[in-house]
């Protein structure tokens, strides 16, 4: 579903991902810690398709198809999907009229024809009670005055909106306390199914006691240091990161 | 003024020396004698004057403008959606075939100037003018001097105008200038709304000179929303000189879609008490484009509310200008007044400038002012693109959100008409 080789990025002339491999199969979720500042969310950016940084070296297939030659919009249109870390607010912009303009966008890059009106309350009654997002957050401006807990469900409910392929979540549980960690991964675990990939971002091992991994990866300085099961989250958090330092 | 300047204004004036200017006798000919004696000691504008400090006039002063009695052809106008009157200047000349007033309702008249009946004489010999002496502005000034027509626009005591009222000035020629004079009045009690839109060909350079006067009287209310979408070889100022009485309310929008060079002065003398005056604009100039608001509210007296703001989106090498003065004088107790200025530059290249003025002399009052310039959110674009909406229409939403809380005081229908000519 998506392979990763030998990727390189820089920002403003700094390298900050270093060479790193990855391959993710259909339906497989991978989860992926690291200390601070190794490169997690510029992975996350560059995968999605941010402009400020410039990949230098490498390649991404994404289901047969060239990744990092399409735009960010193209990459959302083929089945891409990101969780930020630091969801933007945008006033006036409301919730459902950009998540409209959104499918819309995507069906008609498909082929398939506009979704009607009715077609598409339903499903934003059906998705916005999965994560449980009041109805009234999601009439309201995009994250707009939410709570960090609030823009979080936000972003997973358009996750579900949208159905892509690939999903990676950036930190999508930091901060949470457990009962919106709950309706997280409550969420999340909806949507898993033989053919739709997840790649999730955390520093905390409790995520993936609500979300099973099928792997367990450590990101340090721009590449992937040490691969393994679940079982590899458990010892992270109980030996830290200082051990798989010194080897790197 | 040197030599070369008074040459210059000499230059320039006797182009409109050339006009055909209709003779009335009485007040509006010595009215129009005594600002044409009036510029003799005006100097051209110029950066030098506050007035005109960011705005150039360059490539107005020394152009061959004309007068071009006779549009080559008759442009295909753009309508308001729904019913409403419409009187059409070609050229600052009233054209009945592309006019539509039928029999108006009862209560109102619409007529061009140039077709006023007797009986009207009085009203305008009395009413035309009459706000707009000692301007200390040029082109204001040049519009008294040599105004050509207009429409007048009278709405009898507690009549509630339905239908809008749409005055569209369309300029088309080469070099071809006009110089439109609008009258309007809105009796006690009455109401009205009025669209103007600002048009020209696009292929010549043309200059339009369009200023309306509006008396509003005691409890009346007018809302005047000007549509500005001429190309970029238009230069187009106009100016809408208000005067209100107690208890009424005064609304003017001001969208400036497109246009090469384009000034607004928008001046309101609230001069009665428990007065509500709203003025809103937006603006999107790209390429080389100049927008420049000027704007002034005086309040004279107490219980007045006033409600401005401004905003806009500059890009490429495009100038903005916003400049805003509200005065409170010393009866003018108890006076709410606010005003914002809001504003996003794309480019490096762009600039605005912003001035936000408030004079106080009363006391007791509440005012605020605030004017902000800010970049584009790059990190909402990557947002909302990352959710699969193209570049265009994420831009597109941004600046629509942006721009909404001005054109949310839009009345449907012309939110719709003025949708039609904004870029975004
Ligand atoms: N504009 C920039 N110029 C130079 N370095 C940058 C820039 N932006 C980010 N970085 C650096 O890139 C590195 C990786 O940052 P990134 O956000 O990818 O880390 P992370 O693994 O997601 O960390 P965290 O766990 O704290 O979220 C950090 O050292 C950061 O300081
Ligand atoms: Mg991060």
């Amino acid at each position: 579903m998506l392979k990763i080789k030998n990727l390189h990025a820089n920002i403003d002339g700094t390298e900050i991902l270093k060479g790193l491999d990855l391959e993710i199969g259909p339906g497989e979720v991978h989860a992926i810690m690291g200390p601070n500042g190794s490169g997690k969310s510029t992975l996350a950016s560059v995968l999605a398709g941010r402009e400020e940084y410039e990949v230098t070296d490498g390649e991404v297939d994404f289901d047969g198809k060239d990744l990092l030659d399409m735009e960010a919009d193209d990459r959302a249109r083929e089945g891409l999907f990101l969780a930020f870390q630091y969801p933007v607010e945008i006033p006036g912009v409301s919730n459902i009229n950009f998540l409209k303009a959104a499918l819309s966008e995507i069906r008609e890059h498909h082929g398939q024809e506009a979704i009607s009106a009715k077609e598409f309350l339903a499903m934003v009654k059906e998705k916005s009670a999965l994560v449980e997002l009041d109805g009234r957050l999601a009439n309201r401006s995009v994250n707009e005055g939410f709570s960090g807990g609030e823009k979080k469900r936000n972003e997973i409910f358009q996750m579900a909106m949208l159905e892509p392929k690939v999903a990676i979540l950036d930190e999508t549980d930091s901060g949470l306390d457990i009962d919106a960690l709950r309706i997280v991964a409550q969420g999340v675990n909806a949507m898993r199914d033989e053919k739709r990939s997840f790649i999730l971002i955390t520093h905390y091992q409790r995520l993936l006691d609500y979300i099973v991994p099928d792997y367990v990866h450590v990101l340090y300085k721009g590449k992937i240091v040490k691969s393994g099961d679940k079982h590899l989250a458990l010892e992270l958090e109980s030996k830290g990161y200082d051990w798989l330092k010194e080897n790197a | 003024m040197s030599e070369i300047q008074t040459q210059q204004k000499t230059s320039f004036l006797s182009k409109f020396e050339a006009f055909q200017c209709p003779v009335y006798g009485g007040m509006i000919d010595l009215r129009r004698a005594e600002s044409r004696a009036g510029l003799e000691n005006m100097d051209l504008p110029s950066s030098r004057q506050e007035l005109w400090k960011y705005t150039r006039t360059g490539s107005i002063l020394n152009k061959e403008w004309k007068h071009v009695h006779k549009a080559n052809e008759l442009p295909e106008l753009p309508q308001l959606p729904g019913n409403c009157y419409v009187i059409v200047f070609l050229n600052g000349v009233w054209n009945a075939a592309l006019s539509s007033i039928g029999t108006p309702e009862s209560g109102l008249k619409i007529y061009p100037l140039s077709k006023a009946t007797d009986s009207e004489l009085e009203f305008i010999q009395q009413r035309l003018g009459a706000l707009t002496t000692e301007t200390g502005h040029f082109f204001t000034e040049v519009n008294n001097a040599f105004w050509s027509d207009g429409a007048v626009i009278r709405v009898a005591q507690n009549a509630q105008v339905e239908r809008p009222i749409h005055i569209i000035n369309w300029v088309s020629g080469d070099q071809s200038a006009t110089t439109t004079r609008h009258l309007i009045e809105v009796a006690q009690g009455a109401e009205v709304r009025i669209v103007q839109s600002f048009l020209n060909s696009c292929t010549t350079e043309t200059m339009s000179n369009t200023v309306t006067e509006a008396h509003v009287s005691a409890n009346a209310r007018l809302t005047i929303t000007k549509i500005q979408a001429e190309a970029d070889q238009g230069h187009c100022f106009s100016r809408e000189q208000v005067k209100q009485a107690g208890d009424s309310t005064v609304q003017i929008n001001t969208i400036t879609a497109t246009g090469g060079w384009v000034r607004n002065d928008v001046r309101v003398d609230v001069e009665g008490q428990n007065c509500t005056t709203n003025l809103y604009g937006t603006y999107s100039p790209e390429g080389k484009e100049l927008v420049d608001n000027h704007t002034v509210v005086d309040h004279l007296l107490p219980h007045c509310e006033s409600n401005e703001l401004y905003k806009g989106i500059v890009s490429g090498n495009a100038t903005g200008v916003f400049n805003g003065k509200v005065y409170v004088r010393q009866d003018a107790q108890k006076t709410n007044a606010f005003q914002q200025n809001a504003n996003i530059v794309m480019d490096d290249s762009a600039s605005m400038f912003s001035k936000p003025e408030l004079e106080i002399y009363a006391d007791d009052v509440k005012c605020s002012h605030g004017s902000t310039t800010g970049q584009f959110d790059e990190d909402a674009v990557f947002y909302l693109k990352s959710r699969g909406i193209s570049e265009t229409n994420a831009r597109r939403m941004l600046v629509h959100a942006f721009i909404g809380d001005v054109l949310d005081h839009l009345e449907e229908d012309v939110r719709e008409y003025a949708a039609s000519f904004l870029r975004w």
